[in-house]
């Protein structure tokens, strides 16, 4: 059974305002993460976050090559299939 | 307070540390860097440009000291190394200086009003307590020292050799600071675990690099300041890596960042609501 699929963008938007106080809107998978006016360590309290309430693991090696929501989206749907596989 | 037993050990650490820069690392900036190349040597604005702001950072050394004697006057062994501390990081920024003159990229008058700039700020320490500043000194130390060999091949790269001497000199004292504060953490998680990773947490997710806000011109700096490289992924690969690597953790091994605990939190509320 495959695991259900994360809104990945939804998730992202409801993190950053409730983790950073950040209100985002028109997220799209080529958002780039850097232009977001996040800097690096919100975007990690972020992938915490994700971390808690998925309950996965994002490896470090991998987070540090993501570039987009679009990157984040393709590795958190990975971990989420892993865990239930 | 810190028990005696954990006193000892930061004793015998700074001995050791101690030993080992005056017997090997001790370096002199007037005659261990050849400064008759520097003219000949291909002019650089933008490497110099990065100089002078990781100068910038290095000249609020009065306020780094006074925040590490705050913590720690009542313990010999680190105020002697936040004393032996300053003294290197005095000789790097002078370092930069006289390689700005030198190369003829500032004269010394720029340089001069530049550090009065600059000491007309003051930089605050960003936490509290000494457990929490040695966490942060694991990180920072780190980060200066990734940005500085990122510089000296930089550097090397286009034909720069005299700034990437004095960069590969500065670089190695940063990893001896690194280095040592890293041992001293290690202390601090065999005295209180539990502790010591609330404390390295609280860092890791609420780290900055010290006093660059402060920097004059700081806006006009930072596309230039992107040759440093220090990104997400630098940051999670080549500092908190190795960091981590040492204490054998990962970040998982971390508690949550205190923002996220309260938003799940909640989240669980919210959740129980009718």
């Amino acid at each position: 059974m495959s695991a259900p699929a994360v809104d990945v963008l939804a998730l992202f938007q409801k993190a950053a305002l409730e983790v950073s106080g950040k209100q985002l809107s028109n997220l799209t998978n080529d958002t780039v993460i850097s232009k977001l006016g996040l800097d690096s360590v919100a975007v990690m309290e972020l992938v915490s976050y994700f971390e808690e309430k998925l309950s996965i693991r994002l490896p470090d090696e991998d987070l540090a090559s993501i570039q987009t929501l679009g990157d984040l989206s393709k590795l958190v749907q990975r971990q989420v299939a892993s865990k239930a596989a | 307070m810190i028990s005696r037993a954990l006193k000892d050990k930061f004793h015998r650490e700074y001995m050791t540390f101690f030993e080992h820069a005056e017997r090997s690392r001790r370096w002199n900036l007037f005659d261990d860097i050849d400064w008759e190349k520097v003219k000949s040597e291909p002019r650089n604005d933008k490497l110099a440009l990065c100089a002078e702001t990781f100068m910038g950072v290095e000249l609020y050394l009065p306020d780094y000291i006074e925040g590490h004697l705050s913590l720690f006057r009542d313990n010999f062994a680190r105020a002697w190394f936040g004393a032996n501390w300053g003294y290197e990081e005095s000789k790097h920024a002078m370092t930069l200086w006289q390689y700005l003159v030198r190369s003829g990229h500032r004269t010394e008058d720029q340089m001069r009003d530049y550090s009065d700039r600059i000491l007309s700020k003051k930089w605050n320490k960003p936490f509290g307590t000494g457990r929490e500043m040695t966490a942060y000194g694991c990180a920072q130390e780190m980060t200066t020292f990734v940005i500085y060999k990122k510089q000296q091949m930089l550097a090397e790269a286009e034909g720069n050799h005299t700034l990437a001497a004095a960069y590969k000199l500065i670089a190695k004292d940063e990893m001896a600071h690194a280095q040592y504060y890293m041992t001293i953490f290690q202390h601090y998680l065999d005295d209180d675990r539990e502790g010591a990773l609330e404390d390295l947490s609280s860092v890791f997710y609420g780290f900055v690099m010290p006093a660059y806000e402060l920097v004059p011109d700081y806006d006009s700096r930072v596309e230039v300041m992107r040759t440093a490289g220090i990104d997400r992924g630098v940051f999670l690969t080549e500092v908190w890596g190795p960091v981590l690597k040492r204490f054998k953790l990962t970040r998982h091994d971390l508690p949550r960042p205190k923002r996220v605990r309260a938003a799940l939190a909640t989240d669980a509320q919210e959740q129980r609501a009718p």
